[in-house]
């Protein structure tokens, strides 16, 4: 019962279902998830096909490879995810309009939070990059001003649709 | 098609107050009410119940099969 109940928590994070979790979403969740992992899997064993006869080439390109086809799955998985919770419904939240401005300032709040962890991780990466590959001593990372605009702008930015997608929710 | 909407609004109850009632969300609701989702049994039971009926009545279709 306490495992179930931490899948549903889980369930419930990851595809943005803040109402219940009932048998239809719980069913179309199932569904989805079956899907994902005969493809995943399918792509799993492909990729690692592929990798392994570019290794018998090059070893960097079979690197390149696989990080960049991972990325892209990645990717993919993240957009055909929200693609599908939006598509079923999943995610959708009734709410009376007394309660509206309420919930609009706790997705703004939410929005906020998502824009400034992006910024800062976005930031925070830059850094270590630059220290990791010598390219900048770390003083000189953290004041550069490039650094400093690309993660503003891709907070506001990420802020901004996470808001939109947010209010999507509402009916 | 089912015959829940009919008798939620009998009732004078809302998608909402019934999802609230049977422990489901109201799109759920939206979809049996539609015929584009067949309910688990349970689910059913306590539809009827919360609409104060059974399940023939609320689910129960008769099919005509009249000989030509």
């Amino acid at each position: 019962m306490k495992n179930n109940k931490r899948a549903n928590f889980l369930i419930k994070r990851f595809h943005g279902i803040e109402d219940v979790l009932d048998e239809y979403k719980e069913s179309q969740v199932n569904r989805f998830g079956n899907i994902a992992f005969i493809t995943l899997l399918s792509y799993l064993v492909l990729s690692t096909f592929i990798a392994y006869l570019i290794y018998l080439i090059s070893l960097k390109w079979a690197f390149i490879f696989i990080i960049t086809s991972n990325t892209l799955l990645w990717f993919i998985s993240l957009c055909v995810g929200a693609w599908f919770v939006r598509l079923k419904q999943l995610d959708q939240l009734g709410v009376q309009s007394d309660d509206l401005p309420s919930v609009k300032q706790r997705y703004l709040k939410r929005a906020w939070g998502a824009g400034i962890g992006l910024g800062i991780g976005i930031y925070a990466l830059n850094i270590i990059l630059d220290v990791i590959t010598g390219a900048r001593p770390f003083y000189a990372s953290i004041g550069n001003v490039s650094y400093i605009i690309t993660a503003l702008f891709v907070g506001v930015v990420f802020g901004g649709c996470t808001y939109y997608w947010y209010l999507r929710k509402l009916k | 098609m089912n015959r829940v909407r009919e008798y939620r609004k009998d009732l004078n109850f809302t998608q909402m107050d019934l999802a609230q009632l049977v422990g489901v969300a109201r799109q759920t609701i939206n979809l049996i009410e539609n015929d584009n989702y067949n309910p688990s049994l349970a689910l059913c039971i306590n539809i009827a119940r919360a609409l104060d009926t059974d399940l023939n009545t609320l689910f129960w279709e008769e099919i005509n099969h009249e000989k030509q």
